[in-house]
Order: structure tokens, then C-alpha cells, then sequence
């Protein structure tokens, strides 16, 4: 934001009587998204090597699962200490980053060491440690990737212990509590709100979702339960549940009275989109994201969103649950409603095409 | 709106502004979504994804190939979908993003039309012809619809044809190589990239209208410095095969991005893009001359400070360019 219209914005809150006294100082400016997504990267190499650096030149604590978590905490320790220490000092952020991550690595590695083959086990700790590190670690980049990891994480000890399809309907009600009560929660904004991209972010992955997400084949399944038979319908329900309880709570705050003709024609719209998502996996969640990232005016979460559209329609065309002739005629049907929707919705609320001509 | 939503949530934070009054201070400043705001979204929501169900759900069908149907209806139902995507656009005229849209359609149908030729006839043509003719055959539509997603659609076309084509021929010309692995189809692929995203931008400095949004140009930028990042490991891994040519273009591509981003058009992105890739490139070069003979602990150590340092360095550069443009 320009200091020009920063100056605009604050004269326009204290003329509302919502603001008072001079002009707050710039203060800390955040970087874009990108540059962000660069450092994260960068982050993550440089992680790699200094892990690279602990394996070859102290391979005991490799060998060791004891030595792997204790040097893992105290190199995180190590992060935490730069962080804390130097909150506005881009370079030594970078380095505690790296070192940070390299310590996060070391941490799972020792896990898996300790556990071996009992895989919710060693999820279920990975899931602890990384929410004890979104907690306490005060960096951005550090927890938008924590909390990516944990939700993974999540997924994988549910998905191991035989608790099938809760994990994707988990994220989804985390992800929207995060940034639907962004107001309330102002001043735990730090850490809500990479919280709410490594959710947004899992969501491309986690199963029914977007991208490779239909198997997590790298765990095995616990074996037949009510929970295996009835995954597909709980994990849809579940994200269809978060999705329906995000328009009304949408409906509130902008005060629309259910039994309204708005409130009427946006529920209509929600069961029509719901009723839709049942057979097409992955759209509830990519509509989600879109959704939100609309209400709290985030083009990051809006670009998100968009993604996990066209990522569920590539994922889609090879679901195995339906034969094409089936997902093309579903497809087909749900094109022309929302098209007829429009027009209708035009005729019903004249001001719905307040685009105009250009609507654009 | 999003900017001013931040700033408003960083104030509370800050204790400038009351939290009480939060709500009624974001309505104040546009930064929440007026339901006129919401209406035009739902608007549009239903327009872009009814026409991207509604084309998809068409290529789904043929794909499926339904053998109950006869050759003539398959034909009948695509071509009736075709002119029906032409008569809205040229009802709704170009202007509008519904006749956009349908435009978009219309392209997406033409190669629905092709692959349904190829699958009844059994024309024995490949799939990068497929690809290829389907691409010429929408210029026209690219030219006239000035729109700048249909000609990335129409780019992505091409780079999909080119990339069949070397899978198809991956001997010819000479060069030895399968599939993604030939210097040749990189240099293509980069040279063809490179040459859209110049002539984009030159348009969009030229004032343009349809070519002067960003994201599309980003898109070209990722794929042009991608590819020349790509290049320059494959020269540092494989020397002797690949030469010189990579690292020396790569040089150039480098400080062109540089001069061009940062003195004329001004986008952080591509140059953001440009720090990514030349870490990537110095840590592949330090890798393979410490790592890939004679490695020890400390070459590991040292690479690893040398990205922190670099990426550090980079990041801290483009944030003073970020706070150049803000102030």
C-alpha cells in the first residue's frame, strides 16, 4: 500500500470518529507473497545442505534416534533464539529459517527412527511437534510450512489409525475458522494467518483434494471399519458441512435474513453447489477456498482457489469412482444450471449484473 | 480492497485502532465485500465455471467415446455446441467477458471437433498434429477476441504440440536425446517462450489494452526463465555435451531481466523469479564442483551458507524495491 493512500484510509477512519491522532508509522512492511514464496524455497535448500552438513560430518546423530531428536530440539532451539532475537533483520530471519528447518527435519527423522513401523505413532508425534512449532516459532515462512506439515501429518495418523476420511473435513473447518474470525482474532494474526495458507495449502493435497490427493499411498491402511466403508460420504460431509455453516455464517455478517429473497436464493445456490459437490469430489474444498478468500479480500486465497478449480477438474477426468460418460453428463448438467442460474438470478436480483454491459 | 484490509487488521494489532470498532472500520474502508461486490463475484463465479463445466464436460463425453451413439450424432452434438458458442459470442459482442468467455468455448470445442476426427476416422495422424492444427486453426479467434487468456490458452497450444512432436521424433534434426532430454527441444521451447513474452510486453508498452494485465506476462516469464534456468544446470551437470552456449545465455538472460524489470517495467515478481532461479544455479554449480568429486562435511556446510547468504541478500533487495514502489 502507497503511504499516499495509507494517509487517504487513515483520514478516512478518523472522519468516522474510528480513529485518532497523527498518521501511524510505516513500521515493519511486509514483503509481497512471492518474494515470501522465494525465501521459503531458498529456505528449504539451504536447509537440505546444513542437513546434509549434520549427516556427513555427525553421522551418529543420523544413526541414533535419540541423538536425532535432541540435536533436531536444540538446533530448533538454536532457530527459535535467532528469530526471537532479530524479529527485523531479513538476513538473520533467512538464516534462522534454514537452520529451522534443517532442525524440523531432524526432529521427524528422529521420530521415524524411534517409532519404525508404527506409523500414527510417529504422525501423531510429527502432528504435536509441529503445532508446538507454529506455536512457538516467530517466523511467517516457518509457519506457513509448519502448518502444511502438521496438517499432512494429521491426515497420514488418521489415515494409519483407521480414522478414514475425518482429516480433509478437519482442515477444511480449520481453514475457515482461521480466516472467517480474522477480525476477532486480530491479535493472534501472526500466527492465524500462516496458519491459514498451510491449511489452504494442504487442502490442494489432502485426499479428495486437489492434485495427487486421491491415495496416501506411502501409509497403510489399518484394515476394514465403519470408518473405511463410510470415508467417501464422511469426507464429503464433512466439507460440505463447513462449507454450508461458511454461507451462513457470510449470510450474518452481512445482515441477510435467511427467509429474505437474497437469503432464499443464496441457499438455494449453496444446496445446488452442495448437492453438486457429492459427485465430484475436490470441488466442496475448491469452492471453499475461493469463497473465503473472496470474503476476507485475499487475491493469494482467491489465486488458491482458482487453482484447486482447475486442479479438480484435471483430477476429476481420472477418478476412478465413475465411469467419464457418468462425470461428463454430471459436468454438462452443472454447467448449464449455473448458466441458467445466472440468468435467472439476473431476472430475479436485476442488480446481480451490476457490471453492466462490460460485466467485466 | 485487500491492501487496505491488512492495513486496517495491522493497525488494530498495533493498538491504533479500537477492536470493538473493527467491523464498522473495515465496512468504512471498502475492505470487506459490499453485497454488491458479492452479487458481481457470484455473477461471474457462475459464468466462468458454468462455461468451464459445460467444455469439459463435452470433452469428458467424447472421451468416453459412448459407442451407442452414432458417428453422425457425435458430430451433430459437437458442431450443434460449436455454433452455439459462436452465435452467443457474437450476440454478446467481444466487449463483454460472457462473449469472451464463449469465444474461449468455441476454441476449446474446435479441439473437441478434432480429436472426435481423429477417433472416428482413424486418420493415423499423431497427436502433436492434433495439437497443431488445433492451434492454427483459432489465430483468427486469438487475433479478434483480444483477450489474454485465450492467447496463453493458444501458447500452451503450441508448447503442447512442440513437446509431442519431440516425443514423437526424438532423433530428428540429428540431435540425440528422448523425450524431455534434448538440448534442441529445450532451446525451442525457451526461444519460442522468450520471443511471446518480448513481444507481449513490447505490446503492453505499446499500450495495448488487452495485453497490458500482468498475470499472463508473469506466466510467459516463469516459463522463459524456467526453461533458462534449466539450460544452465544441464550445461553445469553435463559440460562436455551441452557447452558453453547455456551458462552464456543464461548470463544474458539474467541481466536483460534485470535492466527490463527493474529499470523499465517494474515488476517484482519476474525479479523475485530471477533471485530464485540464480540461487538454483550458483548452488547446482557449487554442488558440482565441491560435492559431486571429493565432498566433505564442510562443502555441505559451506553451499548451505552460501544460499542462506544469498537468498538473504536477494530477499532484502527486493524488499527495498517492494518499499521503493509503495513510498
Amino acid at each position: 500500500m502507497t503511504s499516499l493512500s495509507r494517509r487517504a484510509l487513515w483520514q478516512r477512519l478518523q472522519d468516522a470518529g474510528l480513529a485518532q491522532g497523527e498518521l501511524p508509522g510505516v513500521g515493519g512492511a511486509e514483503s509481497p507473497w512471492y518474494v515470501r514464496a522465494m525465501l521459503g524455497v531458498a529456505g528449504w535448500i539451504g536447509a537440505l545442505f546444513l542437513l546434509g552438513f549434520v549427516a556427513a560430518g555427525f553421522a551418529f546423530v543420523m544413526e541414533s534416534a535419540l541423538a536425532a531428536l535432541v540435536v533436531g530440539a536444540l538446533v530448533s532451539g538454536v532457530a527459535y533464539l535467532i528469530f526471537s532475537r532479530n524479529p527485523e533483520s531479513d538476513f538473520f530471519s533467512q538464516v534462522g529459517l534454514a537452520v529451522g528447518l534443517a532442525g524440523q527435519m531432524m526432529l521427524v527423522f528422529g521420530l521415524f527412527e524411534l517409532f519404525e513401523d508404527r506409523e500414527s505413532l510417529v504422525y501423531t508425534a510429527t502432528f504435536v511437534i509441529e503445532v508446538l512449532l507454529v506455536f512457538f516459532m516467530p517466523n511467517f515462512i516457518y509457519r506457513v510450512l509448519a502448518s502444511l506439515a502438521g496438517a499432512l501429518a494429521l491426515t497420514f495418523a488418521m489415515h494409519s489409525a483407521g480414522l478414514y476420511g475425518l482429516a480433509p473435513g478437519m482442515i477444511a473447518a480449520g481453514f475457515a475458522l482461521v480466516w472467517m474470525q480474522d477480525v476477532r482474532w486480530v491479535r493472534f494474526g501472526e500466527i492465524c494467518r500462516p496458519v491459514g495458507y498451510g491449511l489452504a495449502l494442504s487442502m490442494l493435497y489432502c485426499k479428495n483434494g486437489i492434485f495427487w490427493g486421491r491415495w496416501i499411498w506411502w501409509t497403510r491402511s489399518a484394515g476394514e471399519s465403519w470408518f473405511s466403508q463410510n470415508a467417501p460420504w464422511l469426507d464429503k460431509g464433512l466439507i460440505l458441512l463447513v462449507f454450508t455453516l461458511v454461507v451462513i455464517a457470510l449470510l450474518r455478517r452481512m445482515q441477510v435474513a435467511v427467509v429474505s429473497r437474497s437469503g432464499v436464493t443464496v441457499l438455494a445456490a449453496t444446496a445446488v453447489t452442495v448437492a453438486a459437490a457429492v459427485f465430484a469430489p475436490g470441488l466442496g474444498q475448491a469452492l471453499l477456498i475461493l469463497i473465503i478468500g473472496f470474503a476476507v479480500c485475499n487475491r493469494i486465497l482467491i489465486g488458491i482457489g482458482l487453482l484447486a478449480c482447475g486442479g479438480f477438474i484435471s483430477n476429476y477426468y481420472y477418478l476412478l469412482e465413475s465411469t467419464l460418460l457418468e462425470k461428463s453428463l454430471l459436468l454438462i448438467g452443472m454447467g448449464v444450471l449455473l448458466l441458467s442460474a445466472r440468468l435467472l438470478l439476473r431476472l430475479w436480483l436485476p442488480s446481480a449484473g451490476a457490471g453492466g454491459r462490460a460485466d467485466a | 480492497m485487500s491492501s487496505s484490509r491488512k492495513q486496517i487488521l495491522q493497525w488494530a494489532k498495533q493498538g491504533y485502532l479500537n477492536e470493538a470498532s473493527l467491523p464498522e472500520a473495515l465496512r468504512r474502508a471498502d475492505a470487506e465485500p459490499s453485497s454488491t461486490n458479492w452479487r458481481q463475484f457470484i455473477d461471474r463465479l457462475m459464468l466462468c465455471f458454468g462455461a468451464l463445466f459445460m467444455a469439459a464436460g463435452v470433452v469428458f463425453f467424447f472421451a468416453y467415446n459412448w459407442q451407442e451413439m452414432g458417428r453422425y450424432a457425435k458430430f451433430g452434438l459437437v458442431e450443434f455446441c460449436l455454433v452455439v458458442a459462436v452465435a452467443i459470442c457474437w450476440k454478446l459482442g467481444l466487449d463483454r467477458l460472457s462473449g469472451k468467455v464463449a469465444l474461449f468455448v468455441s476454441a476449446s470445442l474446435i479441439g473437441t471437433l478434432l480429436a472426435l476426427v481423429g477417433q472416428t476416422y482413424q486418420t493415423g495422424a499423431d497427436p502433436w498434429q492434433l495439437f497443431t492444427i488445433w492451434a492454427a486453426m483459432i489465430i483468427p479467434w486469438v487475433v479478434i477476441g483480444r483477450f489474454g487468456a485465450l492467447l496463453l490458452f493458444w501458447v500452451g497450444l503450441v508448447n503442447l504440440s512442440m513437446l509431442l512432436y519431440f516425443q514423437t521424433f526424438p532423433r530428428f534434426l540429428g540431435f540425440a536425446g528422448v523425450l524431455f532430454g534434448s538440448e534442441t527441444m529445450l532451446w525451442t521451447f525457451f526461444l519460442f517462450n522468450t520471443l511471446i513474452l518480448c513481444l507481449w510486453e513490447f505490446a503492453a508498452q505499446r499500450q495495448v489494452a488487452w495485453l497490458c494485465e500482468r498475470w499472463p506476462l508473469r506466466v510467459m516469464a516463469v516459463a522463459s526463465g524456467s526453461l533458462v534456468t534449466v539450460l544452465a544446470i544441464w550445461s553445469i551437470l553435463d559440460f562436455r555435451d551441452f557447452g558453453i552456449a547455456g551458462p552464456i545465455c543464461y548470463l544474458a538472460w539474467l541481466i536483460v531481466t534485470y535492466l527490463v524489470y527493474r529499470r523499465r517495467i517494474r515488476d517484482l515478481f519476474v525479479l523475485a523469479g530471477g533471485v530464485l532461479s540464480l540461487i538454483i544455479v550458483v548452488t547446482t554449480w557449487l554442488g558440482r564442483w565441491m560435492l559431486f568429486d571429493n565432498g566433505s562435511e564442510g562443502s555441505f556446510l559451506l553451499i548451505g551458507l552460501v544460499v542462506i547468504g544469498l537468498s538473504a541478500v536477494g530477499g532484502m533487495w527486493l524488499k527495498t524495491i517492494a518499499l521503493e514502489e509503495t513510498s
